[in-house]
């Protein structure tokens, strides 16, 4: 029966192609190693690391976002130090983009299994302190002296309910990026300029300029808070909230907050283009590829230049950076800064002393001065400014530490991201056309109150 | 001696389709069971047990958000279904005339199919980001290229091309079949009392693929009702949340928000809608 | 004449339908292979092969968790659904007829509604992480299916033949293996594939279930480099990932194409 030969052999050649496939894949996964860039100089930590009695075995795993080699680099230089004195360590970095790390570390610690040492974004924290996933801190800092030498801010952002829960590892200024041949008259300097410039460079056909819009900063809170009132500033949220009861109560919708939205429906009419979170990366090449002639975005815009070749020498012949131009009348500020803090879960595989002293290695001044003076990040501690001062070539590093003077924090508060949302979502109603400048962000303060429990 | 094997393979059958069922019953019962209890309880991501009764769904039905939600779902099932059946039984009706290369033509008309959502994704983004390839074969012929996926109307659109481009060639199949066994006689005669093309469409095929067309629209509904693969991918709810149906909103409530419980009611809602929608079409369809 | 104009419609349609289909996995691959979406200024010197390396540095592991786990689904699913098709199509047996539209429903049943009983059912089992539990979700979805092409075709083998077995002192499962198995090898085949395929696809519920990178799957993996809506788009990257991830597909296509197109589309087609 020829059908059964011929049926035979067919399904011989389905496993014949299922073995082939599986030995291209073992050749693929074999030759695949993680690309790993690497810093040029050596670094000696100075203080002595107390070694443990016995060197740990194992993996340690710990994980970033991967948008920007800087903090693979950074985790990796420390790492090589805590190797030391534990030879027998392996690391497994994982990294992640920005966006899709969030649920990552959501999913990973609900399954129990999370990174020995995760990089965790600073308005995440409130959310994974109240799940419990995170072990507090006190302990090691009390015999810690170099916690003195954090910026306050830093410092109490990390403390609920009287404990400390991370330590703030970077942090970085909200910057404008921008290409000196289609601002040769330098970047304006308020709002309204911003406004004309834009119309101007529409008029002439040359790319446009671009901000990001997200996470409640871009450009609600940049143009928001150089107008309101100064002590509102102090305020918990940054001028977001005020205290009402023991509870946060939104106060957004003001006069400033309505002022904000008409200001960013100016912009839209203008010509500024807006990206949304997805488009964040790719803004990037679009940046560099001179399809948008200004890019805000924040301080590692010098990683990305790196990153494509751009030599320090080089970059104040193209380049310049600046900060967001408050509207006519209102204050400069410092931007709002973002960061990255390091955590034990108390999940962690690894002994939880290890992963402390890893910690200490990692926010050593001497890593940070070293890592952040080639790779463009903030450093959270005072006496690490100088060393990166000292040693970075970036020619705008002294603008982004000048932009520090005044540094406030988002609020911390675990229904962030809804709460973020609810603002963001206002912002794009106004950029969309779909509702009108108070009514966007009076909507978006009634749905604040309700996420807070009003 | 005979006797003992009477009895033994009266019960036969039941081995051989016990496994299938074991696997069904693990995987896909169990869930589903233990989904409408979780649906009862506050349920947060370190899964924390707090038993709320009806609470979840009373908060379910205030929520406006929520009803949002079956805005894009109703463009996003409507234009699926309509798309899909009506692309997948033309084609059927296509490959099932004399043409050269029908065989070669099926296979590649299933082909999108057996691509992951992910890389379906992919390349509907490819096609319709702002500097992307459709904008760019609009600027060269002269026309303004169009914000696609930013804009609040249209990116439900696309997410439903993305998915009737998927899946029109499921339709597709499932109709052949049923037009293969049409006997040709049938049509013979019709032709020979001078039926044209169309009435030859109406009286003989129309009426014997009724049920495969019934079929067909059933499970259209159902499988694009609960489906966000590829939402997820190109838009991610959506500018403003006009791309979120249902079920996307209930993955975000679980995994960005960390309300299973919360979640959990969405998904028995979402089921219980399922139910209704499959009885109507029986009842519709199958008289 | 009439006859004649239908004919070219018929063909316009086609080629229609066939310019839509082929369209975006042009536009894949050009990108794939240049990193750029516009298509109207392609340039020969655009061309490079770098997108394909940094997808392979950086996912080339997770293609082989795919792999292990598409097989191992195909390798469940395989026996167990024929086992059901046929006590389907050759037994008559109490319940049958509630079973089959049970199975019916159950292919109605998305499994991605349930998606959080599921990520609570493997974490108590301590299989969340591990690809264990994508195989066992990969070889229970494509059941229904499966039983339904099985059953089909077996429908088309002739009962005498197993009869004949059966006379000559086999039982019915000896004759099951060694006579109607082989003849219906291209519903084996088919139903490998389709189990195969949907289990190489699954990309929500890998992401999901697996957190741990060094189980990703090839698709989740890719998610990484940039890939999902919020993360940003290198396109390049993303297309040489999305052409590396089609690769089994394709493959597979090319040595099996007239049986799967047999297998799937049969109806009352004699062998």
């Amino acid at each position: 029966m020829e059908g059964k030969k011929e049926g035979r052999r067919d399904y011989l050649k389905t496993v014949g192609a299922a073995i082939a496939g599986a030995i291209i894949g073992g050749a693929l996964g074999w030759v695949a190693k993680p690309a790993a860039p690497g810093v040029t100089e050596t670094v000696t930590v100075t203080k002595t690391v107390t070694a443990k009695p016995t060197p740990v075995k194992g993996t340690f795993v710990m994980s970033y976002p991967n948008g920007y080699a800087g903090h693979y680099i950074h985790l990796k230089e420390a790492f090589d130090i805590l190797r030391i004195t534990n030879p027998e360590l392996r690391p497994e970095y994982v990294g992640k983009t920005w966006g899709e790390y969030y649920e990552w570390l959501l999913t990973v610690f609900a399954a129990g299994e999370p990174p020995d040492m995760p990089m965790i974004d600073c308005i995440w924290i409130p959310k994974f302190v109240e799940l419990g996933y995170l072990e507090p801190l006190d302990e090691y800092i009390a015999e810690w002296p170099d916690w003195e030498n954090w910026i306050p801010t830093f410092k109490e952002g990390m403390i609920w309910d009287g404990h400390v829960y991370g330590i703030w590892l970077n942090t970085d200024a909200r910057v404008w990026w921008y290409w000196k041949e289609f601002f040769p008259e330098g970047f304006p300097s308020t709002l309204e300029d911003i406004i004309d410039k834009a119309k101007r460079l529409k008029a002439e056909g040359k790319p446009q300029i671009a901000t990001w819009v997200g996470a409640a900063i871009y450009p609600f809170m940049c143009i928001y808070c150089s107008i309101c009132p100064e002590d509102r500033l102090k305020s918990p949220g940054w001028g977001l909230f005020e205290i009402k009861d023991g509870k946060l109560y939104p106060i957004f919708d003001d006069e400033y907050g309505v002022r904000s939205m008409e200001y960013i429906l100016e912009m839209k009419k203008a010509g500024i283009e807006f990206i949304d979170i997805p488009g964040f990366s790719a803004s990037y090449d679009k940046f560099f590829e001179k399809k948008i002639s200004a890019l805000f975005a924040g301080t590692w815009m010098s990683g990305q230049a790196l990153a494509r070749g751009y030599k320090y020498e080089d970059w104040e012949k193209y380049f310049g950076a600046a900060p967001w131009p408050p509207p006519r009348g209102g204050r400069v500020h410092a931007g709002i800064p973002g960061g990255w803090v390091a955590v034990i879960p108390k999940n962690a595989k690894m002994p939880k002393d290890l992963i402390w002293e890893y910690i200490r290695i990692l926010v050593d001044e001497s890593v940070v001065g070293k890592v952040f003076a080639e790779l463009g990040y903030l450093p959270t501690r005072r006496d690490a400014f100088d060393i990166v001062v000292e040693k970075s070539k970036d020619p705008f590093m002294d603008d982004y530490l000048s932009y520090f003077k005044n540094v406030y924090i988002r609020p911390e508060i675990t229904e962030w991201e809804r709460v973020s949302k609810a603002i963001d979502d206002a912002q794009w109603s106004v950029i969309l056309e779909r509702k009108k400048p108070d009514e966007a962000i009076k909507d978006a303060a009634k749905e604040v109150a309700e996420i807070l429990g009003w | 001696m005979v006797k003992l094997k009477l009895n033994l393979s009266r019960y036969f059958p039941y081995f051989y389709i016990f496994p299938v069922y074991a696997f069904i019953g693990i995987i896909i019962i169990y869930p589903i069971v233990f989904l409408i209890a979780l649906s009862f309880f506050d349920v947060s991501l370190n899964l924390r047990y707090t038993f709320v009764g009806l609470s979840n769904f009373e908060r379910l039905f205030r929520d406006r958000k929520f009803i949002n939600t079956f805005k894009p779902a109703a463009i996003f099932v409507g234009g699926s279904v309509a798309g899909q059946n009506g692309f997948g039984f033309l084609l059927s009706l296509l490959l099932n005339r004399k043409v050269k290369g029908k065989e070669f033509l099926r296979a590649l008309f299933l082909i999108p199919w057996l691509i992951s959502d992910l890389i379906l994704g992919y390349m509907f983004l490819i096609l319709f980001d702002f500097h992307g390839a459709i904008n760019d074969l609009l600027k060269y012929f002269g026309f303004q290229p169009v914000n696609w996926l930013m804009s609040t109307d249209l990116a439900i659109w696309i997410v439903t091309l993305a998915n009737v481009w998927k899946s029109s060639c499921i339709v597709m199949a499932m109709h052949s079949s049923g037009l293969q066994s049409i006997p040709e006689e049938l049509y013979d005669a019709a032709y020979v009392d001078g039926a044209s093309l169309w009435q030859r469409f109406r009286f003989v095929t129309l009426p014997l693929m009724k049920p495969f067309i019934a079929l067909s629209l059933i499970i259209t509904t159902v499988a694009t009702f609960n489906y966000f693969g590829v939402i997820y991918v190109i838009t991610y709810g959506g500018p403003l949340d006009s791309t979120t149906v249902p079920t996307f909103y209930m993955y975000r409530w679980a995994f960005e928000w960390g309300q299973l419980g919360y979640a959990s009611a969405i998904g028995v809602s979402v089921m219980i809608i399922n139910v209704i929608l499959t009885a109507v079409y029986i009842k519709i369809l199958l008289r | 004449m009439k006859e004649r104009a239908a004919d070219i419609v018929t063909y316009v349609l086609l080629f229609i339908w066939t310019a839509f289909t082929v369209f975006p996995f042009i536009q894949l691959t050009l990108t794939a292979f240049t990193g750029r979406t516009f298509i109207t200024s392609l340039r020969p010197e655009y061309f490079t092969l770098s997108n394909f390396d940094e997808v392979i540095r950086f996912a080339g592991y997770s293609y082989v968790n795919s792999l292990i786990t598409a097989l191992g689904a195909m390798i469940i699913n395989v026996p167990i659904s024929s086992l059901a098709a046929y006590a389907f199509s050759r037994f008559n047996f109490y319940g049958k007829k509630l079973l089959q539209n049970f199975l019916f429903v159950v292919f109605a049943t998305p499994l991605v509604t349930a998606f959080i009983p599921l990520f609570i059912l493997f974490r108590s089992l301590r299989l969340i992480n591990t690809l264990m539990c994508l195989i066992l979700i990969g070889a229970t979805t494509p059941i229904p299916l499966n039983v339904w092409f099985a059953q089909r075709y077996f429908d088309t083998i002739p009962r005498e033949l197993e009869e004949a077995a059966m006379i000559d002192g086999c039982s019915a499962f000896r004759s099951f293996i060694k006579i109607t198995l082989p003849l219906a090898t291209p519903a084996l085949v088919t139903m490998s594939l389709i189990s195969f395929l949907i289990t190489w696809n699954e990309f929500l519920l890998a992401v999901i279930l697996i957190s741990s990178p060094r189980n990703f799957t090839f698709t989740a993996a890719l998610t990484g480099l940039g890939a999902t809506y919020y993360g940003g788009f290198r396109y390049g990257i993303l297309a040489a990932g999305s052409l590396l991830g089609l690769i089994p597909l394709i493959i597979f296509f090319a040595l099996f194409r007239k049986m799967l197109v047999r297998g799937l589309t049969q109806g009352a087609i004699k062998g």
